[in-house]
This record gives C-alpha cells, structure tokens and sequence, in this order.
C-alpha cells in the first residue's frame, strides 16, 4: 500500500470533516421546552383528574430542564418532547374522566326521572 | 484521482448496502407505539373527534420508524416511540370524552323529554284529581240537595200531622162543645141527650117551638158526623092508661125523628122506641119527679153501629 500525500491531505480532511460533524451537538430546544413547558401549565390547571399523567409530565418537565441546565440538548429535547405527550395526554384523560361521569350522572338522573314517571302514583 | 473516487464510491456504496441489508433496530417500545396506533387508528371515534391527535402520533410512528430503519440507538427510538405512544393515547381519549359529550347532549335531550313527559303526566295527574274532586262535590251536592228535600218532606209531613193533631183536636173540641151544649152525658150505650117534658105540648106530640134549638143543634151535630146513628126512646109519667102512654112515648120519640129528618138528617140512621111509662127516672109522686119522668132520651151512637136498644 502507497502512501500518497495528496491521499494523506485528503483524508484528513475528510477525518476533519467528520469530526467538526459529530461535534456539531443539536442546538438548545428552547422551542419544544417552550411547548413543553406551556402543556403542562394547562394540564396542571385542568388536568387533576389524571394525576398519574400529570406527574409524569411535570417529571419529565423537570428533568428536560435538568439537561438544558447541563448543555444535553439531546436528552433535553426527547425530554421535553415526552413531557409535552403527557401532558397532553393527561388533558384528554382528565376531559374524558369528566365527560364519563357527567354522562353517568345524566343517565342516572333520567333513569330515576323514568322511575318517577312509571311509579303508580 | 479518478481511482481514489472510485474507491471511495465503492466503499459507500458497500457502506450503503451494509445498512440496507442490516434489519432495523425495533424495541419493545416501538412495538407498543406501533400497536397503540393502530389501535387509534382503527377506531372511528377517533378519525371522527381526533384526526388531528391521530396525525401527530402517526407523524411521531414514522420518526421512530425511521431512527429504527437508521438504527439509531434504542433511547433515540424509544423517546420517539413514547411520545407516539402518548399521542395515539392522547386521540384515544379525546375520542372517547367526544363521543361522551355528544351522548351527553342526546341524554339531556332525553332528560327534557322525560320531564316534560313527568310534567305531563303531572298535570294529567291533577286535572284527574280536578275532575275527581268536582265529581265529588257534584255528588255531595246532590247528596245534600236530596237530604234538603227530604228534610222538606219531612217537616211538610211534620206540618200536615200537626195540622191533623189541629185538626183533630179541634175536632174533638168541637164535638165536646156542642155535646157540652146539648147537656149530653156519656152512657154506656152512647152519648144521652135528655130532651125533657116542657119541649112539648101537654099531652101532645107536637114539639113546642122552644124546642127547635135542641133540634138544630141535635142536627147539625149528626150531619158534623155522618157515621154516628142515634136511638130515639120516649118515656111518660105514670099518670093515665099504659096503651095511652105508650103510643103518647111513640109519637114524640117519632116527632123528634121526624123534625130530625126535616132537617136533614137521613131517616135510615134513626131508630125509634116508645116505652110508655116504663123505666121512669123518678118517684112519679111529686109533680117534679113525674115532669123528670115525661122525656124524650135521644143516643148517639160511638161508631157506625146502631146503639144498643134496651132490655
């Protein structure tokens, strides 16, 4: 095997450029922190009737914050990411506890309603 | 140069294929998300109330697809896969709380049925009560219509039996006041009425004018109480002979039957007796007890039966 100058330039300019790629680190998700960060002020306000989801979201929140703080951009971005999944998936939760017990209570009143009507007054 | 490139192009082409024949990196997370999905996928409550949230997790399926198709570590996968997981859940639930709501709307529908059916019913209920009630009282006043109108009745019956009681009464008050009037006494054979000597002539049958009170008032008694019959009976002293005195009794007792008839009296209701100077009353030995013995004796019977003759 030949060892070539211009070969060995050239690979070290490609060595070079590889390097400078995998140093790039992601930039600071402060928008999906953002987006985060505002699912779960809305969950926390509407959102107590899915206590499991909401603490994992805030869980998460803080944690993304964490890696933020400690330049992880990439843990801070998946973090962040999953936090705002749960937060919002503790909304619908907590939207579709509520919507199921109103629907319960309605039909029980109308079943009591009913009953009323049918008694033999 | 040329050969440089060539080998670097062979080289990425083998680098290509290396990846390409390499299958993907698949974790237990990326199949769960894979399956929930689906799952939101199939469901049509879902494409109905959440195409937006099923998007999302289909678009967050496909980068967690394609780190696995690159192979990028099972973190990087299963930080996507989660966040599809928790989005394909998030369309899961809102479908399900949609679908709630709008059974919601359709139950309080039926709620406002139902009352207003109940509210019905109600009313129906107290118009019945209503009608009931004013049956009620229609009966009750009839009922009390009827108890007046027997209670009418009752004190007209009352008023009628205290007229008769009046009228009885005065009645007998009138029978005692003319019986009073004709000095009648109560024998045992009927009312007496002593029609004495000095109505008539002496030795006579004709009655003396004086008399005709006694009469009228005999008749208007009789004809006041048409079933009452009377007796008749004549009686002398015991001066002169017995076949004189009897046919003299005879024909004053007729005397008087016939001034009776004369005035009204039916004949058929009359009997009439003599008895000559039988029976006397008195002594027949003074002037006095003889008068008391010439007499006429009228009675008046009870009932509507002749009155008892003597002996």
């Amino acid at each position: 095997m030949n060892f070539h100058p211009i070969h060995g330039k050239t690979i070290l300019a490609i060595a070079i450029a590889l390097a400078l790629a995998a140093c790039a680190s992601p930039p600071p998700p402060k928008e999906q922190l953002a987006v985060a960060n505002s699912a779960v002020d809305q969950a926390s306000s509407n959102a107590a009737d899915a206590p499991a989801e909401l603490a994992s979201a805030r869980d998460k929140l803080a944690r993304a914050n964490a890696a933020m703080a400690a330049k992880d951009y990439v843990a801070a971005r998946q973090l962040a990411d999953q936090a705002a999944a749960d937060a919002a998936l503790a909304q619908a939760k907590a939207r579709s506890n509520r919507s199921d017990r109103a629907l319960g209570e309605l039909n029980e009143s109308i079943r009591q309603l009913q009953a009323q009507l049918n008694r033999p007054s | 140069m040329n050969k440089f490139t060539t080998t670097l192009s062979t080289l990425a082409a083998a680098a290509l294929l290396a990846a390409c024949a390499s299958s993907p990196t698949v974790t237990p997370q990326l199949e769960q998300a894979r399956a929930t999905v689906a799952r939101a996928s199939g469901d049509p409550a879902v494409s109905k109330y959440a195409a937006l949230e099923l998007k999302k997790a289909s678009d967050s399926l496909r980068r967690a697809d394609e780190l696995s198709v690159k192979r990028e570590s099972p973190a990087d996968i299963d930080s996507a896969a989660y966040v599809a997981t928790q989005q394909a859940r998030t369309a899961l639930q809102i479908a399900k709380a949609a679908a709630d709501e709008d059974a919601i709307k359709a139950a309080e529908a039926e709620r406002e049925r139902v009352r207003a059916d109940a509210a019905t019913n109600a009313a129906d209920r107290a118009r019945a009560q209503a009608a009931n009630a004013r049956a009620d009282a229609a009966n009750a006043n009839a009922q009390a219509a009827m108890a007046s109108a027997d209670a009418n009745s009752a004190r007209a019956q009352a008023a009628a039996a205290q007229t008769d009681a009046a009228n009885a009464q005065a009645q007998a008050a009138a029978l005692q006041q003319e019986l009073a009037e004709l000095q009648a006494r109560q024998t045992e054979r009927g009312m007496l009425v002593t029609l004495g000597d000095v109505l008539f002539e002496f030795g006579r049958a004709e009655i003396k004018p004086a008399a005709s009170g006694a009469i009228t008032k005999l008749a208007h008694f009789l004809s006041q109480h048409p079933e009452r019959r009377i007796l008749i009976e004549g009686f002398t002293d015991s001066v002169g002979s017995d076949s004189a005195n009897q046919l003299l009794s005879e024909r004053r007792s007729r005397a008087i039957a016939d001034a009776l008839q004369r005035a009204g009296i039916d004949g058929n209701r009359i009997d009439v007796r003599g008895y000559g100077e039988r029976y006397p009353v008195a002594s027949n030995s003074s002037t006095s007890d003889r008068a008391m013995n010439r007499r006429v004796e009228v009675y008046i019977s009870d009932n509507d039966r002749p009155v008892r003759a003597r002996g």
